[in-house]
């Protein structure tokens, strides 16, 4: 089976930079994008993203809004999403449907259980 | 044929005279020998129809009949005669005896003169009856009109022998109300033969019913039997009316008098008539209850007996007041006959008692009117002490206090009142108070007060009141309603507690509190904002380090494992940064409320700041021009307006560096206009409303950082000096921020 690639959506350079090597440095296929909309817009446009992993605070589209969205799109409905928080006002995840939100700063360890979790590890 | 003794026959008054059967003779007396001329010798033996009854003049005489009819019915009959032969009327009894008859007969002739003369009378009665004044009638004796006389025909207006018989019945010569009692009268007397008399109205030929006396009296025959009626109707319609008027006064009197006597006997007051002398000749029953006296011991009584020894002399004067004919009004004391006094009230008038000349006393027992005025008298005392002492109280009070009538009509305020608000009364009473409100309060209070009067229940409110040097000062106002016994408003009693202090110091202390409150939900805020901000370079700082585990475990190249060390001081470096801008962004958090204004001049200012920031600025290439129309002194926050300068010039060496900034400077009125254009890259339409809200950054460029508070707190300082700030860009010409203050803006 074909890995599927994992989505960073993160208005930190240095965030979406270090992940994606991380991620890479395990052999995981990473795509970034630098805001919700343009995440979404990059959902759209791969189907092989078998995960996303969101920050909230963001311009243009925020988390919240890139997760109410989700309703809407259905190739968005069906994939997993974790959420990377530094903030104190978090979703729940529950009502968002959401796999799991971790706080900034994490282990990588804490990121890459789920993501075993969640069947995408080798 | 029976033979009477002779000798008694002879002593007889009437003439006797005897006969058998064949009429022959039997015997005779002296009398009738004398009225004959013959004597018994040349009688007796003869037939008496041959004696007496056979000459022309005697021969058809009804006598002959009469004897035959005695001798066959055997029964005695009575009759006069007039005997021609001798011109005599004779009374004659014709009795039967045993083989005949005999006949009683004396001489009547006087007697019949008499009747004759009386037959003649009876025609008199007519002639007499039209030479009367009255109106008169004749009936016969069954009742019939057979004669009115001339004046009855002139009264009525009717033709003579119109009312015969009993007409009258029928043409409404009555009063209706009278006929029927008339006709009953009349039939009466004509049944009984009494005398008829009966008043009643007769309509005169003009209409007018007039009162009349009907009489009339049977005339008899000298038997006594009816012969005729005779009448008269006399007018007595001026008797009549006088004497009903009369009777109409006299019921009136009585009635009065009976009215005058059930007062005197069951008025509660005393009536006391005494004579000239002073003694009490006449008491109501309540005098004597009044004194305690029974009626017959009260009678008799004198001013010395009854009246209270210090109220003598009252008396006296009292007597000759009302024997000069004076009333007297006076009160005094009078005594019962138990000793006790008691007061009284009385009024004397002279009066005619049994046609003398009397004195009348009406005499009202006061004593427990007197008792009861005292008791009143000493309750508005006691009233009028406590009213006096709650005044004494109410203004030693430090308060305010007040007092209404029921309406709630103000009528007593307290000195303390009118020290504070240095008015009159005359100024303040009734709703006059309003005049010491605040006029943004006092539409607002007068319709709770007028609510509240009528509500009658305690109530409180805080309104400011005018002190006489015209500042105003918070009162707290209570006011309670005061009641009678019978549960009736009767006033409202009011105090105004002066709370200004309390107030002010509640007010500032709310103030603080809401300001605290701002300021600690403010750092609140700018911590979570803080720690959002570090936790970003500690993710990134924290991954690096266990990439760098990660390929020290591994075979990593030595050029890999520098640019992942390299990669962890950038972050470190990005984090001091952080720390070293949040003292910055603490210094204009602290600021931003609460401007402080002071004079400043503004081109001289902004100078400043481009000097101080020239190392920043020169570092981004960006060419700063000021263009002031003129120098202008403000009243602003300079600390303030420092940061507003300072974030928009450094915004605009962010991003857009390597451009130019012009700074202009406008007045327009009271209000100065700035203008901070640059032609760099510009901002997206859809991101310029954003610029001013938290947390935004227009760029997401990572050559930028910070709290993206930057332009949300010049926004808010702006506003502050109640000003207003804009922004207008162009993608590829650049931006400019527009800024508006009032050159010396009102204090908060």
């Amino acid at each position: 089976m074909a890995l599927k690639s994992i989505l960073i959506i993160d208005d930190d350079f240095s965030i979406l930079e270090t992940v994606k090597k991380i991620l890479n440095l395990k052999g995981f296929k990473v795509l970034t994008a630098s805001n919700g909309e343009a995440g979404l817009s990059m959902v759209k446009n791969e189907n092989d993203i078998g995960l996303i992993l969101l920050d909230l605070m963001m311009p243009v589209m925020d988390g919240f809004e890139f997760l109410e969205s989700r309703a809407q799109y259905r190739e968005l409905a069906d994939i997993p999403v974790i959420v990377l928080s530094a903030g104190e006002d978090r979703p729940n995840a529950k009502n968002y449907d959401i796999h799991k939100v971790i706080s900034k700063p994490f282990r990588f360890n804490q990121l890459l259980k789920e993501i075993e979790v969640l069947g995408l590890g080798n | 044929m029976k033979l009477y003794d002779q000798d008694l026959l002879d002593t007889l008054t009437d003439g006797f005279i005897s006969v058998d059967e064949n009429f022959t003779i039997v015997q005779v007396n002296k009398v009738q020998e004398s009225i004959a001329g013959l004597s018994r010798e040349d009688q007796i033996g003869n037939n008496l129809i041959d004696l007496y009854f056979s000459t022309p003049e005697t021969k058809d005489s009804p006598t002959i009949g009469i004897y035959q009819k005695v001798f066959s019915q055997n029964q005695s009959i009575s009759f006069s005669e007039f005997y021609a032969p001798l011109s005599t009327w004779f009374q004659v009894e014709v009795h039967p005896s045993e083989g005949g008859i005999y006949a009683l007969f004396k001489d009547i002739s006087n007697k019949k003169i008499h009747e004759s003369l009386y037959r003649e009378k009876e025609n008199l009665h007519v002639k007499y009856a039209d030479a009367m004044p009255q109106m008169a009638f004749i009936s016969d004796e069954k009742g019939n009109i057979t004669y009115f006389n001339s004046r009855h025909y002139a009264y009525f207006g009717l033709a003579p022998n119109d009312q015969i018989g009993w007409k009258w019945k029928s043409q409404s010569m009555h009063h209706p109300e009278d006929l029927e009692r008339t006709i009953k009268r009349w039939s009466h007397s004509l049944s009984t033969g009494e005398d008829y008399s009966i008043e009643y109205r007769l309509r005169r030929h003009d209409g007018e019913f007039r009162w009349h006396l009907g009489r009339a009296v049977p005339i008899r025959d000298r038997n006594g039997k009816i012969l005729q009626w005779f009448g008269t109707n006399t007018d007595i319609h001026e008797n009549k009316l006088r004497e009903q008027e009369l009777r109409q006064k006299t019921s009136e009197l009585e009635k009065q008098e009976a009215q005058y006597k059930g007062i005197f006997e069951t008025a509660n007051d005393a009536f006391m008539i005494f004579d000239e002398d002073g003694i009490l000749v006449e008491a109501n029953p309540a005098c004597c209850n009044m004194h305690g006296y029974p009626y017959e011991e009260m009678i008799g009584l004198t001013g010395t007996d009854f009246v209270h020894p210090g109220d003598i002399g009252k008396f006296v004067k009292f007597v000759i007041d009302v024997q000069n004919g004076k009333r007297f009004n006076v009160s005094a004391r009078h005594v019962r006959k138990n000793g006790e006094p008691f007061f009284i009230d009385v009024v004397g008038s002279p009066i005619l008692f049994g046609g003398k000349k009397h004195l009348l006393a009406v005499v009202r027992d006061v004593s427990e009117k007197e008792v009861a005025l005292k008791k009143e008298r000493k309750a508005q005392e006691n009233l009028k002490n406590r009213e006096n002492e709650m005044r004494a109280l109410a203004n030693s009070i430090p308060q305010l206090a007040w007092m209404t009538d029921s309406e709630g009509w103000i009528h007593w305020y307290n000195d303390r009142w009118y020290e504070y608000t240095g008015t009159s009364i005359e100024e303040m009473e009734g709703w006059g108070w309003t005049k010491v409100h605040h006029p943004d309060h006092v539409d607002k209070i007068v319709e709770f007060v007028k609510d509240a009067w009528n509500q009658e229940k305690p109530w409180e409110l805080t309104f400011p009141l005018r002190r006489k040097d015209g500042a105003f000062r918070w009162f707290l106002t209570r006011a309670i309603p005061i009641f009678d016994s019978a549960g009736n408003l009767t006033r409202w009693f009011g105090t105004n507690t002066d709370i200004h202090e309390e107030k002010i110091n509640a007010q500032k202390l709310e103030q603080t509190g809401n300001e605290l409150k701002a300021a600690v939900a403010s750092r609140d805020e700018f911590l979570s904002i803080a720690s959002h901000e570090l936790k970003t370079p500690l993710t990134t700082l924290s991954l690096q380090l266990e990439i760098l585990g990660m390929q020290l475990s591994s075979d990593t190249p030595q050029n890999e494992l520098l640019e992942t060390v390299n990669m962890t001081e950038q972050q470190v470096s990005r984090l001091d940064k952080l720390a070293s801008n949040l003292l910055d962004i603490t210094r204009i958090r602290s600021g931003a409320a609460n401007p402080v204004f002071a004079p400043f001049k503004l081109e001289e200012f902004t100078q400043g700041i481009v000097k101080q920031h020239s190392f920043s600025l020169e570092e981004s290439r960006l060419e700063v021009k000021l263009c002031f129309e003129e120098e202008i002194e403000v009243l602003w926050d300079r600390n303030q307006i420092e940061q507003v300068f300072v974030n928009i010039i450094l915004n605009a060496g962010k991003y857009a560096a390597g451009s130019e900034l012009q700074i202009l400077c406008k007045r327009d009125e009271s209000f100065l206009n700035l203008e901070f254009k640059d032609n760099g890259p510009g901002i997206a339409k859809e991101k310029q409303s954003l610029i001013f809200e938290k947390y935004i950054r227009a760029t997401s460029s990572r050559k930028t950082s910070g709290l993206g508070l930057g332009l949300f707190i010049t926004k808010q300082i702006v506003e502050g000096h109640g000003g207003q700030i804009s922004v207008k860009s162009e993608l590829g010409k650049g931006t400019s921020f527009h800024v508006s203050i009032p050159i010396r803006p009102e204090p908060v």
